[in-house]
């Protein structure tokens, strides 16, 4: 089985550098609008800024006939496990992080970075469904929003929803709560049997504003979802530890965040942060600042909040059991990451009992001990001398 | 609530509460008791305790709102890469430093966020901590979070931290190192234990053993800091200890650089000086010696001739017998008043015989080989050839046994002390001296005094021995203002002027053999009044007991602690004593004595 991230991590970025301006946003969203007049600060001016300015873009242009990759993968869908069709179709990018961008995501890197034409975008999705193998469930992914008009045209985003509507039970799409509207869903919803991804990341605005800086805020989300949930069905992607929280306040606010979006979501994906090119969590990550979340926390979060929501919860650990993902000693990495795989096809809990590993000794102690220095506690420890 | 006890250069012990600092404290948490011995602890919740203790209330993200005393306020912890976010955290006693430029003065505790971060870094560390020392003050405390091992704590106490805590001991301990103040050692590498405190008499090696011993090691280290602060060989200390570690070394080494910094907080004298490792050589206490001379240095005028000759083991350098002997060969040339014997040594470089009693001339003990390395032969050059070109000799008779400079008649056949070569220098001498007319010892008996009047307060020292006689039996010697002298008594205040003045010889300052400095008497403080040179400033009452920091408004900034002071006000003189306190943590302190007082008006 591919993991589906990963693969997204393209192995050569792009570079941008002399582009002077950003793409022009849909004019009915109000998340760039909210971001400027509430989160304005000057800190957070200059954490957009920092974020914009790591991204490093190849001169090489991608052809806009090629999509980003696809794959089949375990999925489930009322309690039965199933194989899931995915596709990453090439796209101008998504709209927040051709302005700036979340401070672990590198999906950027796969974007065309200019518009790409129906027919092109059309060529991408025939040539990716040549591999198609009747898979129950369909992901058309495409770095960014499907729903953003400016990334998949409206008649695009009808045309794909309406040839997998006859082909598939089930078709997942990504997209910002800001391009979630109540007629466009309706229209979709006829097509095909759809579900909207939406990432939320935390449930805490300030760990949205100051870590990750996700340019909207919980209620915008909560909007968007009241709205998925009532038309479609909805999965929420969980951050696990952002940057800036110890570890132990990463699982305090996934766990958080999936007591809130639980409510509104049949599924909720757990992503512990893995380390993306020209991201600003590798940026920390090469200087030492930042650790991946152990495997223990993934576990942890994922034991405590099952018994907080009915949602189907699921986790795949980007670059899992590696450097760039999240990881423990390396001698028990293997084990609980066919633990938490189990755990996100079958819901039992008890896949996590009875795993022990020296190491999460260190990792208790870590828990404690973090919040006391104002450090973090990486793999090199700083203490001194 | 803190106050400053001991005070040993930029180290210092004292009292947080009932809390002895420097001090470590200790976290508490749910896999982590209490330690018993601790007298200070660091916790991240809410709990009933008899000891003092801090609390940490978590990120902005997730703060616990803890109610208590001693809150380290919730912070986002930017690391050093994110620098143009930082942003400083705080309540009304604690404050989370990341941009130290835009602090506030007025909280009790400054935690150095960072810290463990800066370490990895030795210049950049020491470049901060002498910020935040610059910009918070002397009475503040320091907190270093995360960084301290028990080889590491003397320099870092040395830097002017005061809290430590035990996260680094416990981590070290999860990786089974065995700590000691030489540094860590692997536990499976430890053949014999060489410990006895109570957790290593159990004879067990599971974490919580080593964790304890860890523990004990750390706070028994604390202790023996607190102490050397106490006898004031902080700096003998942290020298042996960055002996374990490099990177410690370079630490003391760049601090060492910041001698605009150092130099104000060490004292003008102390007991002992151990020269020991070439970081000896860069002592702020040597350094200021040096530039001392530079600044305030010029030969007597009657001196003509420059005798360079050898230093002894023995302190005063006068009082040794290879310098009895020197001694005799210039008295028996005739007239000896024109020759100026001047001391080579390491680390000094040069002492004028004058000086010979200032600290450390009389004070630093080096072990002596009879060789010198090419870093001390370059200084020592280097100072013989500023005092040749800022002064007038007529000749350089050099004695030392060694080539240090070019110019110069070497009368030295083999050994300084043998028969042969004492008697080339008394040749030597008496040859040249007989083209000088006689010059009177209590000629130079004046000259050297104003030396050293002037070495120790400035040029305010000149008028201090101006017009004097000096009597006593050296080392100890009275500065006294006879009675023909008028010229005097115009720095005297009228209203305490006595009648009889004109008919008193009156003493204004005492050469202390013992102290190495000149000790003011109230007459000598009037002479000074008038040049508003080494004064503190008090608030308006009558001395009964000491001068406490609480009444100073402003100090001299030439001052160091030990030197002699006047004490005023508004022009009027209050007292003469001896500076307990640096000048800033004179005006700034609310505690302690900042002025020992020895006469009062």
């Amino acid at each position: 089985m591919k993991n589906q991230s990963e693969s997204r991590i393209p192995p050569i970025f792009h570079e941008m550098k002399n582009r002077s301006e950003f793409h022009d946003v849909d004019a009915n969203s109000s998340h760039f609008l909210f971001h400027s007049q509430n989160m304005g600060s000057y800190a957070i001016k200059k954490f957009e800024e920092k974020i914009r300015n790591l991204r490093e873009y190849s001169k090489e242009k991608y052809n806009p006939k090629s999509y980003v990759s696809c794959w089949s993968e375990k999925d489930v869908i009322d309690n039965e496990i199933v194989d899931a069709f995915v596709i990453i179709l090439r796209t101008k990018g998504c709209a927040w992080a051709l302005k700036s961008g979340c401070s672990m995501c590198g999906y950027i890197n796969d974007a065309m970075l200019e518009n790409v034409s129906d027919e092109d975008l059309f060529f991408q999705f025939s040539e990716a469904m040549k591999k198609f193998n009747d898979q129950k469930i369909v992901k058309i992914f495409t770095s960014g929003s499907f729903l953003d008009k400016n990334e998949v045209s409206e008649v695009m985003q009808e045309k794909i929803c309406e040839i997998l509507g006859k082909k598939t039970r089930k078709v997942i799409v990504e997209s910002r709560p800001e391009f979630v509207n109540k007629e466009k869903l309706k229209k979709l919803k006829k097509l095909c049997a759809l579900e909207i991804a939406v990432g939320l990341e935390s449930a805490n605005d300030r760990v949205l504003e100051y870590s990750i800086n996700k340019g909207f805020a919980l209620k915008d989300y909560l909007r968007a979802a009241e709205i998925i949930k009532d038309i479609c069905s909805l999965k929420t992607y969980i951050l696990l530890k952002p940057p800036f929280l110890t570890e132990k306040e990463g699982i305090k606010d996934a766990i958080n965040t999936v007591k809130i979006a639980g409510e509104y979501s049949s599924t909720i994906s757990l992503n512990p942060v893995n380390i993306q090119k020209n991201t600003f969590v590798e940026f920390l990550w090469k200087r030492n600042e930042y650790r991946t979340p152990w495997l223990w926390s993934v576990a942890e979060v994922l034991k405590k909040s099952k018994k907080l929501t009915d949602a189907h919860l699921m986790c795949s650990p980007t670059g899992g059991g590696t450097r760039r993902g999240a990881h423990n000693c390396g001698k028990c990495d293997k084990k609980i990451l066919s633990a938490i795989q189990n755990f996100s096809l079958t819901q039992n809990l008890s896949v996590f009992d009875n795993l022990y590993c020296e190491c999460k000794e260190e990792w208790l102690d870590m828990l404690e001990l973090e919040g006391f220095v104002t450090e973090f506690l990486t793999e090199k420890p700083k203490v001194f001398p | 609530m803190f106050e400053i006890l001991s005070r040993d250069g930029t180290g210092r012990a004292g009292k947080w509460g009932n809390v002895n600092t420097p001090n470590i404290l200790f976290a508490v948490s749910e896999r982590f008791k209490e330690f018993e011995e601790a007298e200070i602890l660091l916790s991240n919740h809410e709990m009933k305790t008899e000891k003092m203790c801090v609390f940490d209330d978590g990120s902005r993200f997730y703060p616990r709102n803890l109610k208590n005393d001693f809150v380290i306020p919730p912070d986002i912890p930017y690391p050093l890469s994110c620098s143009e976010f930082f942003e400083n955290y705080e309540n009304d006693k604690i404050v989370v430093v990341q941009d130290i430029e835009k602090l506030d003065k007025n909280r009790e505790v400054y935690v150095l966020s960072n810290a463990a971060e800066l370490v990895k870094n030795p210049k950049e560390f020491v470049k901060k901590v002498v910020e935040l020392r610059n910009k918070i003050g002397y009475n503040k405390i320091v907190y270093a979070p995360g960084v301290g091992m028990p080889n590491s704590y003397a320099l870092l106490v040395y830097f002017g931290v005061d809290l430590f805590d035990s996260v680094s001991l416990i981590m070290n301990s999860r990786k089974k190192y065995f700590l000691t103040n030489d540094g860590k050692t692997f536990l499976g590498d430890l053949v014999e234990n060489p410990c006895r405190c109570p957790a290593c008499l159990d004879k067990k090696s599971d974490f919580m053993h080593l964790l304890h011993h860890n523990y004990y090691t750390a706070l028994s280290e604390l202790k023996n800091i607190r102490n050397m602060i106490r006898n004031g060989l902080l700096r003998e200390l942290v020298e042996s200890r960055v002996r374990t570690e490099p990177v410690i070394v370079s630490m003391l080494r760049h601090f060492d650089k910041h001698y605009d910094f150092t130099e104000k907080y060490f004292p003008v004298r102390k007991e002992k000086m151990i020269i020991s490792s070439k970081e000896s050589l860069f002592r702020p206490d040597v350094i200021r010696f040096q530039s001392r001379l530079k600044e305030r240095y010029k030969s007597p005028e009657s001196k003509k001739i420059l005798l360079l000759l050898p230093c002894s083991a023995k302190k005063p350098y006068s009082f040794s017998k290879s310098h009895q002997l020197f001694r005799k060969a210039v008295l028996s040339s005739g007239n000896p008043n024109i020759i100026h014997e001047v001391v080579i040594t390491s680390p000094l470089g040069i002492v004028p015989i004058e000086l010979e009693l200032f600290y450390p001339a009389q004070n630093y003990d080096i072990s002596v080989t009879g060789e010198w390395d090419d870093f001390e032969v370059k200084m020592i050059n280097g100072m013989i050839n500023w005092l040749v070109k800022n002064n007038k000799y007529d000749e350089i008779i050099n004695h030392t046994g060694y080539s240090f400079v070019d110019a110069g008649v070497n009368t030295c056949t083999d050994k300084p002390v043998s028969q042969e070569s004492l008697k080339k220098l008394e040749e030597t001498l008496s040859g040249l001296v007989k083209n000088y007319e006689h010059v009177k010892r209590e000629k130079i008996a004046v000259e050297s005094m104003t030396n050293r009047a002037v070495f120790q307060f400035g040029d305010a020292g000149i008028d201090l021995v101006k017009d004097s006689m000096i009597k006593g039996r050296y080392p100890d010697i009275r500065i006294i203002k006879n009675d023909k002298l008028n010229s005097a008594t115009s720095y005297f205040n009228v209203e305490s002027k006595p009648k009889n003045l004109r008919l008193r010889s009156l003493q204004v300052g005492m050469l202390v053999g013992d102290r190495g400095m000149i000790s003011l008497t109230l007459e000598g403080g009037k002479i000074l009044m008038g040049k508003r040179k080494y004064f503190v400033e008090i608030d308006d009452f009558k001395l009964k007991g000491d001068v406490f920091a609480v009444g100073v408004n402003d100090a001299d900034h030439d001052i160091r602690i030990g030197d002699d002071v006047i004490i005023t006000h508004k022009n009027v003189l209050k007292g003469v004593g001896v500076a307990m306190m640096n000048p800033d943590e004179m005006i700034e302190s609310k505690r302690g004595v900042a002025v020992k007082v020895r006469h009062k008006t």
